[in-house]
């Protein structure tokens, strides 16, 4: 056994004989460093860890790492400082300087491996997990561990900006480290339509063949952009059943399930659910906070709680505006040479967020329809079939939340209903929002759809 | 245990210790003092994992013991006491105290849960009057700033060679040295990082000292600080990590203008141009006339209304302008501790100093803002 897993088997032994805050106060950030001839080398954070582990803790530790490492412990050192650390040697550049006039320049460069279309930048290592994400991440990684028979095809979806690319290409750069010779090959949806029309255009059929079909790894991003093109559409079915039978991985992703992508000749909607389907869900506030501050880290910038924990707080939906949100914090104080204050970057914010695209009621249903695949006349009518009913009550809520229309407005904006109606609908949804994720990510979309779109 | 002890040593020892004291945390007997009579004197102990601190009570011992009781109730409870005899005793469970007509059983833990303040170790040993530490930590560790992303500014350098202690702070805005004579006990060098926290303690407590003269012993080993000062041992962590960043680099050498002034009339100016500088960026700016000999200080803000103020000043080299955010130059000039102050500045993107003008053991560095 490691020392890093002696440890962690040490530690949940202790933690069952310990009481829950001596655990968490003495336990943390502790570490073993050695073990060799009955001599164990602990690291512990600081010397009162250790004056307590000497005189408190040191039989039953001494006990516990015998029988765990099933060989005599004669001695244990503790040792202050030094804990073995994962290093995130590559988030650390150099300081000489105390003072923050660092390179602004050095986040921007991207370097793509040769051949594979990846960025290395995209890791799991760099990758944040988050409630939302869990699913997504653990399907990742156990891909990256085993390509081709965990869960194939992995197809990931999720609204923009939340981490679909940065999952795909984190596969893709796992794979490689562990089988340097393994050939992956990223692409976007756009890329391989293009490739396949310059391969019938100039008579390179085998080419295309050769590049897309021999590969151990394939990663196809924004698949959902196939969608309406045919010829596309079929020899993506057929580069995936032969990846496919020859036990290769793929990897899709796009910004709705397999059902809901438009124009999508079924055989092949059918095999994109037949591996596994994860979705990337919106980053909670802890998330985003947690993002916001790998960040700094990584750029070497220092920030008040205070004030990550609003940019966190004004910008919701999207961890790339999150990043932009940040970048150009940082960017206007670099320039400027002064460290942020939360007053003025509440007005910084607020005078550089995009302001939405105004709606209309009329846009909203337009837009439900459309989601829905009903006619927009059909939800103004009077028929109460559920299946029109339902988008009618999300018509409801979203002309509520969305534009503040009032009951009885919205009650005619849909074809002369009551108040009531409109009010129960309200209430309905707004209910169930809180608990059936399904419809929130319907809604999610739809509103993503309504101001992107 | 039972002891007895006089009600103002009583109050002062735990406001030394309270303070050290958690507030809350995992471990609720971490925000307890440890008090403990045994035959070398009674001890009050406070420890948050970060610094501890261990006091020496005067005070008659009758039976040894020891106990711990939450410290925020003890302190508050002994400071209403009358200035009498205290009679310390342990019954039940609770520590019991009797002042005059007064009798209190305060509920508390067993004190073998209480956490061990590290012993001080053999390492290198410094001595410095404790009002010059005082006076040290106050010029530097307003520069500090506790941050997590990078932790090798989040504390003050504390650098001993030849018989100088240089005490060095900055949030990487500013920066400050003060540099102490020191007399070297045990033989070596040290160069360590102190977190900021253990020192605003140790501010604190010397600022309270210092009246009476006395000398503190700094001993640094590998990975502790600790503080002997007259009656009361103070240690605190190091900070381990990144080494102290080489500040002396980005010390500029020379300046492209100077200007000695009255320090009281600066910082009138600079607080009353305060008032119209620009929420948020706190800006003023200071423009150095070496024809007129003056300093203009001047803000102006578009909401609140605008401010110039002209000062006479030994002006020397080549006229220029500076934007400075006047809360840090203000910090600065408080910290200078003499009558007239220099401050020295070259153009609005290279760092500008502040010093006494006479002693030369002090500097404050600050960056201008970029316009």
């Amino acid at each position: 056994m490691l020392p890093e897993q002696l440890w962690q088997a040490v530690l949940g032994q202790l933690e069952l004989s310990i009481s829950k805050p001596n655990f968490t106060t003495w336990f943390k950030n502790t570490g073993l460093l050695s073990l060799e001839a009955g001599k164990a080398v602990v690291s512990v954070p600081n010397t009162f860890t250790r004056a307590w582990f000497e005189k408190k803790y040191h039989r039953i530790l001494m006990e516990t790492l015998q029988q765990i490492a099933a060989q005599p412990v004669r001695e244990i050192f503790y040792r202050v400082g030094a804990r073995p650390t994962i290093a995130p040697a590559a988030a650390a550049p150099s300081r000489e300087s105390p003072f923050s006039s660092s390179a602004l320049s050095s986040a921007g460069s991207v370097r793509v491996t040769a051949g594979s279309g990846l960025n290395p930048r995209y890791t799991f290592a760099s990758f944040i997990v988050g409630k939302g994400n869990e699913l997504a991440h653990a399907a990742a990684r156990a891909v990256a561990a085993r390509p081709g028979e965990a869960y194939n095809p992995l197809f990931l979806y999720g609204g923009v900006g939340l981490g679909k690319t940065h999952l795909l290409q984190g596969i893709g750069n796992e794979v490689l480290s562990q089988h340097p010779a393994a050939r992956i090959l990223y692409v976007t949806c756009e890329t391989f339509t293009n490739d396949f029309i310059h391969a019938v255009r100039g008579g390179q059929a085998k080419k295309f063949k050769d590049t897309y079909r021999g590969v151990d790894v394939l990663l196809v991003d924004d698949i959902q952009f196939i969608a309406g093109k045919e010829g596309s559409q079929e020899e993506f079915f057929h580069t995936f059943n032969a990846l496919h039978q020859s036990n290769k991985q793929i990897v899709l992703s796009s910004d709705r399930p397999p059902k809901a992508i438009p124009a999508l000749e079924p055989r092949l909607g059918s095999r994109f659910e037949m591996g596994m389907i994860a979705d990337i869900g919106a980053p909670d506030f802890e998330t985003r906070v947690a993002i916001l501050e790998t960040k700094c880290q990584e750029r070497d910038y220092q920030i008040d709680k205070q004030i990550v924990g609003y940019i966190a707080t004004v910008v919701q939906h999207n961890v790339r505006e999150l990043e932009g949100a940040l970048n150009k914090l940082i960017a206007f104080h670099q320039l400027k040479n002064i460290p942020p204050t939360l007053d003025f970057v509440k007005k910084f914010l607020a005078s550089s967020q995009p302001t939405r695209k105004a709606t209309t009621p009329k846009q909203i249903i337009q837009t439900v329809a459309l989601y829905f695949d009903l006619p927009v006349e059909d939800l103004l009518g009077v028929s109460r079939e559920k299946r029109l009913a339902f988008p009618r009550q999300i018509i409801m809520y979203l002309l509520r939340e969305e534009l503040k229309s009032s009951y009885p407005a919205i009650g005619h904006e849909l074809g002369g209903r009551d108040h009531t109606t409109a009010m129960h609908a309200y209430t309905k949804i707004g209910r169930e929002l809180e608990t059936d994720s399904k419809l929130k990510q319907d809604v999610d979309l739809i509103r993503q759809r309504m101001y992107n779109g | 245990m039972r002891f007895s002890c006089i009600q103002e040593n009583l109050a002062s020892g735990l406001m030394i210790v309270s303070r050290i004291a958690a507030r809350a945390g995992n471990l609720p007997i971490l925000s307890h003092i440890h008090i403990k009579a045994e035959n070398d004197g009674i001890l009050l102990k406070a420890t948050n994992l970060e610094v501890g601190a261990t006091y020496h009570l005067r005070g008659k011992i009758e039976e040894e013991g020891e106990f711990t009781v939450p410290a925020k109730l003890l302190t508050d409870y002994v400071f209403s006491l009358p200035k009498e005899k205290v009679d310390v005793g342990l019954k039940d469970g609770s520590l019991h105290l009797v002042c005059g007509t007064h009798q209190t059983a305060i509920k508390g833990m067993p004190a073998a849960d209480f956490p061990f303040i590290p012993v001080v170790e053999a390492g290198v040993s410094v001595k410095v009057p404790i009002e010059a530490l005082s006076e040290a930590l106050g010029q530097v560790i307003f520069t500090v700033s506790p941050t997590e992303t990078r932790v090798e500014i989040s504390g003050a350098l504390f650098a001993y060679a030849d018989n100088r202690l240089t005490v060095a702070g900055t949030d990487s805005y500013r920066l400050a040295e003060k540099i102490l004579l020191a007399q070297g006990e045990a033989p070596g060098n040290f160069r360590v990082i102190v977190p900021v926290r253990a020192l605003q303690e140790l501010e604190r407590i010397c600022q309270g000292m210092s009246a009476e003269g006395g000398v503190a012993t700094l001993v640094v080993s590998e990975s502790q600080l600790a503080v002997l000062l007259p009656g009361l041992e103070f240690v605190s962590r190091l900070i381990e990590g990144p080494p102290y960043p080489d500040y002396r680099a980005i010390v500029p050498s020379r300046f492209g203008c100077s200007a000695a002034l009255p320090r009281a009339e600066f910082i009138g100016a600079v607080k009353a141009a305060g008032l119209f500088s620009k929420a948020g960026i706190y800006d003023i700016g200071i423009e150095f006339n070496t024809e007129t000999k003056s300093m203009r200080v001047e803000a102006l803000n578009s909401q609140t209304g605008e401010h110039q103020s002209s000062l006479a000043a030994e002006a020397q080299g080549v006229s220029t302008k500076v934007a400075f955010n006047w809360k840090y130059l203000l910090d600065g000039l408080q910290a200078v501790s003499e009558e007239k102050v220099v401050i020295k500045a070259t153009d609005s993107s290279s760092p500008s100093m502040l010093t006494g003008e006479k002693s030369t053991d002090y500097f404050y560095i600050v960056m201008p803002i970029k316009e």
